[in-house]
Formats: C-alpha cells, sequence, structure tokens
C-alpha cells in the first residue's frame, strides 16, 4: 500500500526555510537588538545597576534561545557566529565610510556642562544625573565640586569624561 | 517631543562635533520608540501575539464547541479544548490531513480509542455516554494564515489561525 502524503505549496516550504534560516535569524535579532538599545539610550550601555546587569542576563538567555531554536549542531553555531561577525564587520566599514551611518547607529558625544554650568535639559533629554557627573569628576580626576569642572561629555558609549580647568594651567 | 528644550553650547574650546540637530531628532525619535515598545507590550498582554483574552476564540457547533487560540507562534505550543457532545456512547472528532502539514500534533489527552483516516480526514473516536472535553497540544511549523475546517460528531465548526514567525 502507498501513502501519498499530501504536499504543502513550494512557496510555504520556501517562505518557512527562509524565515528558518540561521542568517536570517541571526540578522533579524542583531537589528533588533540594535534598534532597542538605541531606544533605550546611551546611559543604559554604561549603567551597571543590579537591574540593568540582571536585565542583561535575561536578554542573553532569551536571545539565545530565539537564535539556536531547536538546532544544537556545530555548523548552525558556526553559521550564527560568523552572521554576527560579518553584520558587525559591514557595520564597522559603514561607518568608517559614511559619516552619517556611525552618528545614527552609535550617536556623538554631548556637553552636558560647560564652565561649571550644568546643562540640565540636556542632562534629563540624556538621563544623566548630576551625582554621575561629579562620580566620573572624582574617579577620573579626583575633583570635588562642579565648579571645577570646565567640559563634562556624554560619550557614544555613555561613558562621561571629565575636563577640569586645572589641565588649562 | 522632547522632554524639555535642550541648550545650545554657542562656542567651545573642544575640537568636537556635537552634531546636536541630531542629537535633537534623535531624543524625538526615542519618544517615539518608547511609546512604540508600550504599545507592544500592551498588544502583547492583550494576547494580540497569542496567549491571551485578544486571542481566545470560541467556535460553536451543535451541542459541541471548540476554543483555541486564533494568534499563535511559530513553534511555541498551544492548545486546542474540543468540547464534544456523546452520540450515545461514542464521540468523533475529526481533523483534515492538510492542517497536520501546518501544526505539529504533540499530545491529545484524552486518547482516542480509535484512528482512522478517511476522505482526507483524520478521525478520532472516543468511548463517551456524556459530554467531555478533548485537549489538543499543538505547535504551529508554518506562518501565515491556517484555516482548517474541525468535524465535531455531526456538525463542523471552521479554526482560522494566524501564526508569527
Amino acid at each position: 500500500m502507498v501513502w501519498i502524503k499530501q504536499c504543502s505549496s513550494p512557496i510555504d516550504s520556501l517562505y518557512i526555510s527562509i524565515i528558518m534560516n540561521p542568517v536570517v535569524r541571526g540578522l533579524a535579532i542583531y537589528i533588533f537588538l540594535l534598534i532597542i538599545f538605541r531606544f533605550m539610550g546611551k546611559r543604559s550601555l554604561n549603567e551597571t545597576t543590579t537591574f540593568d546587569f540582571i536585565l542583561l542576563l535575561i536578554i542573553s538567555e532569551v536571545t539565545q534561545q530565539a537564535l539556536v531554536g531547536e538546532d544544537f549542531s556545530l555548523t548552525g553555531a558556526f553559521i550564527l557566529i560568523t552572521t554576527l561577525i560579518s553584520v558587525d564587520l559591514l557595520f564597522s566599514l559603514l561607518k568608517d565610510n559614511f559619516n552619517i551611518f556611525g552618528k545614527i547607529t552609535e550617536g556623538s558625544p554631548l556637553i552636558i556642562v560647560d564652565h561649571g554650568k550644568l546643562l540640565y535639559n540636556r542632562m534629563k533629554n540624556c538621563r544623566v544625573e548630576e551625582d554621575d557627573i561629579l562620580e566620573a569628576a572624582r574617579q577620573s580626576h579626583g575633583l570635588e565640586r562642579m565648579e571645577q569642572i570646565k567640559y563634562a561629555v556624554l560619550e557614544k558609549g555613555g561613558n562621561i569624561s571629565i575636563i577640569p580647568f586645572e589641565s588649562e594651567k | 517631543m522632547l522632554l524639555r528644550k535642550p541648550e545650545e553650547v554657542k562656542a567651545h574650546s573642544l575640537e568636537l562635533n556635537e552634531t546636536f540637530d541630531l542629537h535633537k531628532k534623535g531624543w524625538m525619535i526615542q519618544r517615539i520608540g518608547w511609546v512604540l515598545m508600550l504599545v507592544f507590550v500592551i498588544c502583547a498582554a492583550c494576547g494580540l501575539f497569542g496567549n491571551g483574552a485578544a486571542s481566545r476564540e470560541i467556535k460553536v457547533a451543535g451541542a459541541n464547541s471548540v476554543e483555541y487560540e486564533y494568534y499563535g507562534r511559530y513553534d511555541a505550543e498551544t492548545e486546542i479544548k474540543v468540547h464534544l457532545n456523546s452520540m450515545g456512547d461514542i464521540a468523533q472528532l475529526s481533523i483534515p490531513q492538510h492542517y497536520f502539514d501546518k501544526m505539529e500534533l504533540e499530545k491529545m489527552i484524552p486518547e482516542a480509542e480509535l484512528q482512522q483516516v478517511m476522505n482526507g480526514n483524520n478521525v478520532y473516536s472516543f468511548a463517551a455516554d456524556k459530554p467531555f472535553e478533548v485537549t489538543l497540544y499543538i505547535k504551529p511549523k508554518k506562518v501565515g494564515k491556517i484555516e482548517a475546517w474541525f468535524g465535531l460528531n455531526n456538525a463542523a465548526a471552521q479554526l482560522i489561525h494566524f501564526i508569527y514567525p
């Protein structure tokens, strides 16, 4: 007795192959995370509070499940790793050749203290607190007061660089 | 919409390109992004991506009914509860074979007394003298719209799913 299985349409099968392809999944997740972390803002990249630590732990677990699914093969792992590194390299090349691309994906530095004066509205938009600036000042230059800070710059990576008045002398 | 109008720094001695206009646009896009994220989370909590009130569907066919999730996600297990009336001492559930091309049946509780294949349908027969419930645990293996007519004893109900990738 011959059993003939009803075949699904070739277009359905192709579509499933495409969305299940590890390259497509890796790309989709990389771009999704890039967008989501841009929405979170620069400071979120730099902060290491307990909440952020927990969040990063959970996100890594969830991402791993979505990337790998039920594919525990070496080949699958190699494909995903290569895809993610290739995308990173491609973005890096795009940043080198197109300045605007880098500014959109990574942002640019922003002055948040000007000659001891806090630029509050900029700080609020970037979700930076006065305490964060003073902490950076103490850690980098041992400064005690805001008046000793000539400039404070919120860098692309979310860290704060301090230029004290003393360095001018 | 920015939280507050950010201050301009007209001149500074730093060799630094602030691209302040881009910052302002970025902050606006960020706010829009936060709203979109909130809307996404609310929609998900309501079940628009499965597992929620917005996704529950009940189809009635005579004295029988089927309760299932309209929205599902690829390879994420979901349940179909079939309430079957008894036709004396037997009840039958009929599921088209093409449904199983798109949905993987993980478990059926209770298991059928008899399974047959008739006219392109899998027919499950249960020995039952009163109404009872059959729960099917299924995993979508295709994305997009999936439709099927389930035979519930002598009646039929159409199930429609939308499966997200």
